[in-house]
């Protein structure tokens, strides 16, 4: 019996691709010393879950490492998930065996950023776009032909160019050429991974163009992969945005945009440079480093360089008193606080600490209680220029007290633009969640 | 007006390889006043970083400056003498040992696109930024180590004196940038030229990156040639604008003018090509056909081919680039398009410009493409 009998027939709308708790933990060594002492784990996808409709547009939009083509590979299958299952047309993929699924393939077809290095130099393009139909023994031989011809003047290609070979074409047509090669095989679903990132922009304009073409002629659906919020606010309907292997906020396009409900949504919009000279403004920037996806943060990955962490429940602070207190956490753990050391080696009196810290963070006194003590106790870690010791303090006791390093965030609410829902990976909106 | 600093007219680079002479910049003038940063945009190919380089007068074989002139506070970077028969270098061009000893570094530095590229991976990162900032100022010891570390700080390196012993594979991507323009601002160098600096980082990195350029330029007064393909990183920080097609600058102006009170087609075109983050475009008009190579320039205005508005004498006549309109500051704002000339432009039939929509890039594009 093959997989292809338990196939569900999807009408447009519905949903074509699952996706649930999915996991990718990578090993970080391998060799013998990492299997006898074990090794610590990448978790470069953990345990995402979301839907696709037949022929929308989904984006994964992140910053370089964040999980999204490990993601989108998982997806495929061509990464074996550690963990949580996809099903496609009601098939669950992670069930059966690479060999199973083959016949499936020809529904799920990818595209790649790199227009240059995704097309063989050696074959010609007819070739090229034949290929995959001839994998899963679709038509004859002069139908393929004939098929590959029609598909070159689909994506806006000549008929003609079906004897020339890839490095005849510029860029943007070679993408065209990923494009028909995609298409051959009459697929669903097609995963386009930085599809035109590689483009000058004059051109990404026409790819875009012909792939938002082709989706309304056949009912495509597509599963973008970018980092480019631009390009993503123009091709597509739904947007996921990941940081460091988890989902952050997943809404409607207009949604996302307008409304954007995750600190972290929030800073990555910012920072993008608008195209018009009048809309300068200040760029609130997002401070630190992605961290480790060895170890991450506990709870909300976000947390580390998060400006709006929710203070711990056992420090009973007014707002403004909390936000000092944040800041001066802040400047401990990337030290940017500078005590002004005499030399190389020499410490400082607590008290001229104390005088600095209250000057920089505290111009209006102290916090009482707990805070204090611990302000107090972090300032004499710095006097002794003991700096992992401060850090630790300020880290164990302010940030991983908060709600946000203990439990994971995890809301679904009701969507402001349109009627969709909202999906926010962030405790700020703990009460508004249904 | 703050005074010039650098004015580049006319400069013409040419590589000459095996297919023919490439014209890579084909008379380009613009300057650069103190304190102020100058955008050189174009998509790939348009010959920005050619230009640069031009300046800087990094070109090697195959390539040549063959004419033009770029003076740099009254000295002579580039200049030519006519002898009638062939233009010869002038004696008061700088010579190679001035340009490094002078020039190149303390007075004018230049940032690369790819940071891994430009750091020594043997060398720490430290020793690397002291090692330059010894090279261009007058310090060195533990003066040179401590500006090092202050100008790795300023840069927003975390714990800059715990890393200056680390190597740049220890830096992330971002950092490294940093690092680089921690190099460059630590020379206190009068202009710097950035190439892309921020186009392979990510967009939080690229916004820190902006900020840091914002207040250092506030501070130091430094100038700055910013190179990039993203009109969005131009609207953000130039104060005025070149932008290139085709080894030209077809459209010179401020920044504010550059987008809304555009004189050229291309620039029209590019902007209404891009997609925007700050709202919902419906359909984007994308400019047909791609950039030609630099071998075999389409004759007249290079942009005819693919210009929507191009007309009958744009295949014949190439345009002056000259004032196209008034602006705020009264600084010029230039363009080389017919439309703001008198050759009977507004009188003629529009071209059949989508004829050149489906042509093949072919193989000379395809083949300058590969030499890059």
């Amino acid at each position: 019996m093959s997989v292809l009998d338990g196939l569900d027939d999807v009408g447009m709308g519905e949903t074509i691709l699952e996706v649930d708790g999915l996991s990718k933990h990578f090993q970080s060594d391998t060799g013998i010393l990492a299997g006898l002492f074990g090794s610590e784990d990448v978790e470069a996808v953990d345990d995402v879950s979301f839907d696709v409709a037949k022929g929308e547009t989904i984006a994964l939009v992140g910053e370089s490492g964040c999980g999204k083509s490990t993601l989108a590979r998982t997806i495929l299958q061509l990464i074996e998930p550690t963990g949580g299952r996809v099903a496609f047309k009601g098939i669950d993929l992670t069930e059966h065996s690479q060999r199973e699924i083959r016949p499936l393939r020809r529904d799920m077809q990818m595209i790649f950023q790199d227009p240059q290095s995704s097309l063989n130099p050696r074959m010609k393009v007819g070739q090229i776009i034949e290929e995959p139909m001839q994998a899963h023994d679709m038509y004859t031989k002069a139908e393929r032909r004939e098929r590959a011809k029609d598909l070159l003047e689909r994506v806006e290609l000549e008929r003609e160019y079906y004897n020339r070979y890839p490095h005849e074409f510029s860029g943007g047509q070679r993408q065209r050429i990923n494009l028909a090669r995609a298409m051959s095989t009459d697929p669903d679903l097609i995963v386009c991974d930085e599809p035109v990132s590689a483009l000058d922009v004059s051109v990404q304009a026409q790819v875009l163009n012909t792939m938002r073409d082709l989706q309304e002629e056949y009912g495509l659906t597509y599963l973008v992969i970018s980092h480019d919020l631009s390009v993503v606010r123009y091709i597509a309907d739904r947007v996921a945005v990941m940081y460091l292997g988890h989902i952050a906020e997943l809404a409607e396009k207009e949604e996302l945009y307008e409304n954007p409900k995750h600190p972290y949504t929030r800073a990555l919009l910012d920072a993008i440079p608008i195209p018009d000279p009048r809309s300068r403004d200040a760029r609130g920037t997002l401070e630190g480093d992605v961290p480790s996806p060895i170890n991450p943060p506990s709870g909300c990955r976000f947390r580390t360089r998060c400006p709006s962490l929710i203070a711990p429940d056992e420090y009973d602070l007014a707002d403004g008193e909390w936000d000092r207190l944040l800041a001066f956490t802040r400047a401990v753990q990337r030290r940017t606080f500078v005590p002004g050391y005499p030399d190389e080696s020499e410490g400082l009196p607590v008290g001229t600490v104390e005088n600095r810290v209250d000057e920089e963070y505290f111009p209006d006194g102290r916090p009482d209680g707990a805070a204090g003590t611990l302000v107090e106790e972090v300032c004499r870690s710095i006097a002794d220029r003991e700096w992992d010791d401060a850090q630790a303090l300020v880290t164990e006791r302010v940030e991983e007290r908060s709600v946000c390093a203990t439990d994971r965030p995890q809301y679904a609410l009701p969507a402001d633009v349109g009627d969709g829902s909202h999906f926010v990976g962030c405790h700020l909106h703990r009460e508004d969640a249904t | 007006m703050s005074e010039t600093i650098l004015e580049v007219t006319d400069l013409k680079t040419q590589f000459y390889t095996e297919r023919g002479v490439v014209r890579a910049v084909d008379g380009v003038s613009f300057d650069v006043k103190q304190g102020e940063i100058v955008g050189l945009v174009g998509e790939s190919g348009a010959g920005k970083s050619v230009t640069t380089s031009s300046v800087m007068r990094l070109i090697e074989e195959p390539g040549e400056v063959v004419g033009g002139e770029v003076d740099y506070m009254g000295r002579t970077i580039v200049g030519f003498d006519d002898t009638g028969e062939e233009l010869v270098p002038r004696d008061d061009m700088l010579s190679e040992s001035e340009m490094r000893e002078d020039v190149r570094g303390n007075e004018i530095a230049i940032i690369f696109q790819d940071p891994m590229e430009s750091l020594n991976p043997v060398y720490t990162v430290g020793g690397q930024v002291k090692e330059f900032i010894e090279i261009n100022r007058d310090i060195d010891g533990k003066e040179a180590k401590a500006e090092a570390i202050e100008m790795l700080r300023r840069v927003g390196i975390p714990e800059a004196a715990e890393r200056y012993d680390d190597y740049p594979h220890e830096f992330s991507g971002g950092m490294r940038q940093r690092v680089l323009i921690a190099m460059a601002l630590g020379c206190r160098p009068n202009l710097i030229i950035a190439d892309e600096p921020t186009t392979a980082l990510d967009v939080t990195v690229e916004g820190q990156i902006l900020e840091l350029v914002d207040d250092l330029q506030e501070e130091f007064g430094t100038s700055f040639i910013w190179v990039t393909h993203d009109m969005g990183v131009v609207a953000e920080i130039c104060d005025r604008v070149n932008v290139m097609y085709l080894g030209q600058i077809v459209e010179q102006g401020p920044v504010d003018e550059i987008f809304h009170d555009t004189q050229h087609p291309y620039t029209e075109a590019l902007l209404n090509s891009i997609p925007r983050p700050d709202r919902t475009v419906g359909d984007l008009e994308p400019i047909e056909g791609t950039m030609p190579g630099a071998m075999n320039p389409p004759s007249g205005c290079r942009f005819h081919p693919r210009c929507p508005d191009a007309r009958e004498p744009c295949r014949e006549v190439a345009p002056e680039f000259r004032v196209a309109a008034e602006t705020a500051d009264g600084s010029p704002h230039r363009a080389a398009c017919l439309k703001h000339e008198d050759v009977g432009y507004w009188d003629a039939g529009p071209l059949d410009s989508g004829a050149s929509e489906t042509t093949p890039a072919g193989a000379d594009a395809a083949a300058e493409e590969g030499e890059r």
